[in-house]
């Protein structure tokens, strides 16, 4: 045997060993999800071991094209056509066996389950806000729905309006209704006296939107009202230094966090406010 | 016969065990999406077979069947994906 020939029993010998655990492993294996995992892994390894193995033995340029076509479909293919299945699979309600036990979209529907019945007893601001953030995250076929999230929302305008206002701009930012959102955000600002949930989720929105001087005026009337807040104080200073708008106040924040006492702040803070009162410092000019 | 096409023709026997494995599950196979699977698993052992087999009687031509069938199992893949997703809930 040459050389050549041996380098070709290598890759052909690899090819089919992989070949022979993608059987084994989608006859062995207990359920339909781990076989997929199986076979979609060690089936396209395999597969493209025995093609190299047979463009070496050709030495042809034709070959190689063919070889390289059929591994570059292949490499793309599989993956897609495993994803396509499974989820068709998951949503016909096959079922798991053996050790696969995550099922996180499951279980967020149970839990939204759960949490509107206990909303239908009892009106709680903790619940709702779970409950419209559930609502958010799941997909439309499993329920998920922004007008039913919208719904709970104004519902809970009698108990807490300050939450319920901050939930309506989440709700209403996540349709792409921005005039509104801001809107609700700013009235939950208001109302709130700029707490910390408030003033973030405006400040959020607004960086999403890319107002960045609208988030860090947003900071600065936070501020006026809670001048010791440190995460206000972080956030600007973030703001400021991360963009380069509204340098001076910036820097006025990262020296006030690094003259906070050190007890109340996280050494983390600590390191990063002296970080942008050096950059701060540097990109003004100021000795 | 020399020595490198009895180790060819060998990996084909291993091929072929394995092919078998694949239809052994494609007939118990308790869903529909676990004999989709395995048939998809199927073309490629059977891509693997054509390219061994190419390599034995040393003719370059078959591997234009190779890529029809690679080509024709992603289709059937993903067609029993839309068929899946349309069928109701058992």
């Amino acid at each position: 045997m040459s050389l050549l020939s041996i380098i070709i029993t290598l890759f052909a010998f690899v090819g089919v060993a992989f070949m022979l655990i993608a059987s084994l492993g989608i006859v062995r294996l207990p359920d339909f999800y781990m076989r997929m995992s199986a076979i979609t892994k060690a089936a396209t390894l395999g597969l493209g071991l025995i093609l190299i193995a047979a463009s070496i033995y050709f030495d042809d340029f034709g070959v190689l094209v063919k070889t390289f076509i059929i591994i570059t479909f292949m490499l793309l293919t599989s993956p897609v056509g495993a994803h396509a299945i499974s989820r068709a699979a998951y949503k016909q309600g096959v079922g798991f066996k053996g050790k696969t036990i995550i099922d996180e979209l499951g279980n967020m529907v149970s839990k939204v389950m759960d949490l509107e019945i206990s909303w239908a007893k009892e009106k709680n601001v903790q619940l709702g806000e779970e409950l419209v953030t559930l609502l958010m995250a799941l997909p439309e076929a499993q329920g998920g729905s922004f007008k039913h999230a919208l719904r709970i929302a104004k519902e809970m305008e009698g108990i807490s309006p300050e939450v319920s206002h901050r939930l309506l701009g989440v709700v209403y930012s996540k349709m792409r209704l921005h005039a509104k959102a801001e809107k609700f955000f700013v009235k939950s600002c208001q109302e709130s006296f700029y707490s910390e949930k408030s003033v973030f989720a405006l400040q959020t929105f607004y960086t999403e939107q890319g107002l960045y001087h609208k988030a860090i005026d947003l900071l600065e009337k936070a501020l006026v009202k809670h001048p010791e807040n440190y995460q206000f104080l972080l956030e600007a200073a973030h703001i400021s230094h991360d963009f380069g708008i509204r340098l001076r106040f910036g820097l006025e924040c990262s020296i006030k966090l690094c003259d906070l006492p050190s007890d109340r702040i996280p050494s983390e803070t600590q390191l990063t406010a002296a970080m942008y009162k050096r950059f701060l410092t540097q990109k003004i000019g100021l000795p | 016969m020399n020595l490198f096409s009895v180790v060819i023709a060998a990996f084909l026997v291993l091929l072929g065990v394995g092919l078998l494995l694949v239809i052994y599950r494609f007939i118990k196979g308790p869903t529909l999406p676990d004999r989709v699977t395995a048939f998809d698993l199927f073309t490629a052992f059977v891509i693997a077979i054509i390219a061994l087999f190419s390599i034995i009687w040393d003719n370059n031509v078959f591997l234009d069947v190779a890529v029809i069938i690679s080509l024709i199992a992603f289709l059937g893949a993903m067609s029993f994906a839309f068929y899946l997703n349309k069928r109701k809930k058992e």
